[in-house]
């Protein structure tokens, strides 16, 4: 299975950088971590729009709707090929039911609290 | 040529401090000192505010070019902002009628913050050094201006660079531009090295002796040591000596910069140092640059007295303007050390001394306030926004709601995004929306005020959260308000304030076009410390008060409203 998020032209992914940071793309950077950490066989390519302008172009879906609609249609988020969420990221529940059609659970659980096992850098 | 700063010299020198000290004209002589021992030498400046081709008075460019006279040395210039517009016409050029217009305007915005230019700096360092073709043509690598802390932790970010943009999860981190340069990991790698390594770089921190630039040479060296870069000398440039008694103002400048040195901050003192006098003369051209370390600084006098210019009005003229308003916002811009505080303070005061009121606030600490104020006038308001403070608060609350579902990992990611200097520019700015919105029924004087690359930040995310269109994310009203009233001449009055010296006067100049950018016409510019309307006899200020006139008629050349004020006993209060 593949993800490919076409994102908009943004400082950092993260969203710290903005002038409040938008708990979207927190939430989005963290689920993909989650899915990549959980699912090996799923394959996730992010996108920004600054970073990274060939891929708009190359794919023709994202670049007819970047022509017709202008920016204000991403983010742009294909499961393989198929187009799930325009303008906005999709929700977690959304993403865990089209991973589970593939036999895919992935749980975006809650943190670990503090103490539990976060100890080092990689123990969790 | 003082034996200390070049003992055992090392492959790479690099010269920090604030603006004004004379990083410029110091590793200019620098590099001629090192070229006329023999050595083959670069001599580069990465400083987005060079004037290195006005020391040298030569043109450059950032391909190397010999410097007539002096055998064996070449000097380049490369404008990080050139160099960052390059970087981003190779990102948005291929795509110039492929991509509809709207985004590639999109693309262009995002690659025009302050990381891009940064991290363009930085290429060019990395580059020189790394690159062995060019090391292996000199014997020395002289660059007016060092990589600051950020870039510097940017580039040693091992999660960012290992997790995030080897398996390209996550996208680029807060790495922004750098996502671009990711073949050069190696590159810069190397560079980080030999910048921590005694042997191959020595780290020169240039100040002025007072106090504030002292203030800020001390955090810039812990700053460096912290990142392992240790091989560091102190230059104590500009030192008065007293040679006519007589001259009061001579002899309190003498006391003022003694006692500013007794009083060095300790981290300094741990440093190798070297004292240069304070010159009359402007240091232009390889003749003078290579008298430049010689002890003697005696001066024939110029007496000039009998300068005819005529010179700007006096801060009365501004605040019989100002009185005539029912309230709004006062800024005082400019860079470090050139007296913005005194200044906001000292129309704070008057306004309140007119019976209007007023509300002080300044990134000074509020003693130093209190201090330069006496006695808080009745109808005055003070605070002070420490910058610290709100970015601690900032980071706190970012990681207390943003990061609250975030576990070790993704936690620590998110702490390590937020010690970029955006951050702190975000959080001030926050305060000082906050503060602007007071505007509306009383003054408002302000001392701290939002960079143009947080303006230009504010306007980019309009169009950014449209885009993100359905972001949850809430933008304070206050914050809403901010540019809008910013950018409304009846509420907002911003005034440059500068001293009448080249590089303070060109840096305002430069902030001038920051602030165009981000559509904020400044109100106008206060010349502050001018020795012009004072009498002196004291041969060396007497030939600065000489050299000020031109830069006086710099500012009044810009056309905008221009005010000076003299010279004064009382040393800048600015942080």
């Amino acid at each position: 299975m593949k993800i490919e998020i076409y994102d908009p032209a943004m400082c950092c992914s993260t969203g710290v950088c903005g002038p409040s940071v938008d708990p979207e793309l927190v939430r989005m950077q963290e689920v993909l971590r989650q899915i990549e950490k959980q699912a090996a066989k799923v394959k996730v390519d992010r996108f920004g729009l600054s970073s990274a302008p060939q891929a708009f172009v190359a794919n023709s879906v994202v670049a007819d709707l970047l022509k017709n609609e202008g920016p204000e249609c991403l983010p742009l988020v294909f499961i393989d090929r198929e187009m799930v969420a325009k303008g906005k990221y999709p929700s977690n529940e959304q993403l865990q039911a089209i991973m589970k059609r593939e036999r895919i659970d992935v749980a975006f659980g809650k943190k670990n609290k503090a103490g539990s096992c976060c100890c080092g850098t990689d123990c969790c | 040529m003082p034996q200390g700063l070049f003992a055992n010299s090392p492959k790479n020198f690099f010269f920090t401090g604030k603006g004004g000290v004379g990083k410029t004209t110091i590793s200019a002589a620098t590099a001629i000192a090192l070229a006329d021992s023999g050595k083959r030498v670069l001599l580069v400046s990465t400083d987005p505010a060079s004037n290195l081709d006005e020391v040298l008075d030569l043109p450059l460019s950032a391909e190397p070019i010999p410097v007539p006279g002096v055998a064996g040395l070449f000097a380049s210039n490369v404008d990080p902002v050139e160099a960052a517009a390059a970087y981003r016409e190779k990102m948005v050029g291929p795509y110039r009628g492929v991509l509809p217009e709207a985004a590639l305007r999109s693309m262009e915005e995002q690659l025009s913050g302050a990381c891009t230019v940064e991290i363009a700096a930085f290429n060019e360092f990395a580059t020189l050094m790394g690159d062995p073709e060019t090391a292996d043509r000199f014997d020395h690598i002289v660059f007016d201006t060092a990589p600051t802390g950020h870039t510097l932790r940017l580039l040693s970010l091992p999660a960012a660079w290992d997790d995030f943009i080897d398996t390209n999860v996550g996208g680029t981190s807060c790495l922004g531009p750098l996502a671009g340069l990711k073949t050069q990991h190696q590159l810069y790698e190397n560079t980080r090295r030999s910048l921590g390594d005694a042997t191959q770089t020595l780290v020169v921190v240039v100040s002025r002796p007072d106090v504030v630039p002292l203030a800020e040479a001390a955090r810039a060296s812990a700053e460096l040591q912290k990142l392992g870069v240790t091989n560091q000398h102190l230059v104590i440039n500009g030192v008065l000596q007293l040679t006519d008694a007589s001259d009061a103002v001579a002899v309190t400048l003498r006391d003022r910069s003694m006692k500013a040195l007794a009083e060095i901050p300790q981290a300094l003192t741990l440093l190798p140092q070297t004292e240069l006098p304070l010159r009359g003369t402007e240091l232009v051209g390889v003749p003078a640059l290579r008298g430049f370390f010689s002890q003697d600084s005696s001066v024939p006098s110029t007496r000039s007295g009998a300068k005819a210019t005529p010179l700007p009005a006096s801060l009365g003229t501004l605040l019989n303007t100002l009185e005539s308003m029912s309230g709004g916002v006062i800024m005082t811009m400019g860079k470090g050390g050139v007296g913005k505080t005194t200044q906001a303070v000292n129309i704070a005061k008057a306004l309140a001394a007119r019976g209007k009121n007023v509300h002080l606030t300044t990134t000074d600490p509020a003693a130093h306030v209190a201090l330069t104020l006496g006695e808080t006038p009745e109808g005055m308001q003070i605070s002070c926004v420490d910058p610290e403070a709100e970015t601690e608060a900032y980071r706190n609350e970012v990681l207390a709601t943003a990061g609250a579902d975030l576990d070790g990992d993704a936690l620590a990611l998110m702490e390590e995004d937020l010690r970029s200097p955006c951050t702190a520019e975000i959080a001030v700015f926050r305060a000082f929306a906050k503060i602007v919105d007071q505007g509306t029924d009383r003054f408002v004087v302000v001392d701290t005020a939002p960079t143009g690359h947080t303006l230009l930040l504010l306007d980019a995310s309009e169009s950014y959260h449209r885009e993100v269109s359905r972001s949850l994310s809430d933008i304070p009203e206050a914050v809403r308000q901010l540019l809008p009233r910013l950018k409304d001449p009846a509420y907002t009055k911003v005034f440059l304030v500068t001293l009448p010296e080249r590089t303070p006067v060109h840096e305002a100049l430069a902030l001038q076009a920051d602030l165009r950018r981000a559509e904020i016409e400044p109100a106008g510019w206060i010349i502050n410390q001018s020795l012009a309307p004072l009498q002196v006899t004291d041969p060396i200020l007497d030939q600065r008060r000489a050299r000020e006139f031109r830069y006086i008629d710099e500012v009044i050349c810009e056309g905008l409203p221009t005010f000076l004020i003299p010279w004064q006993d009382e040393p800048t209060k600015d942080r």
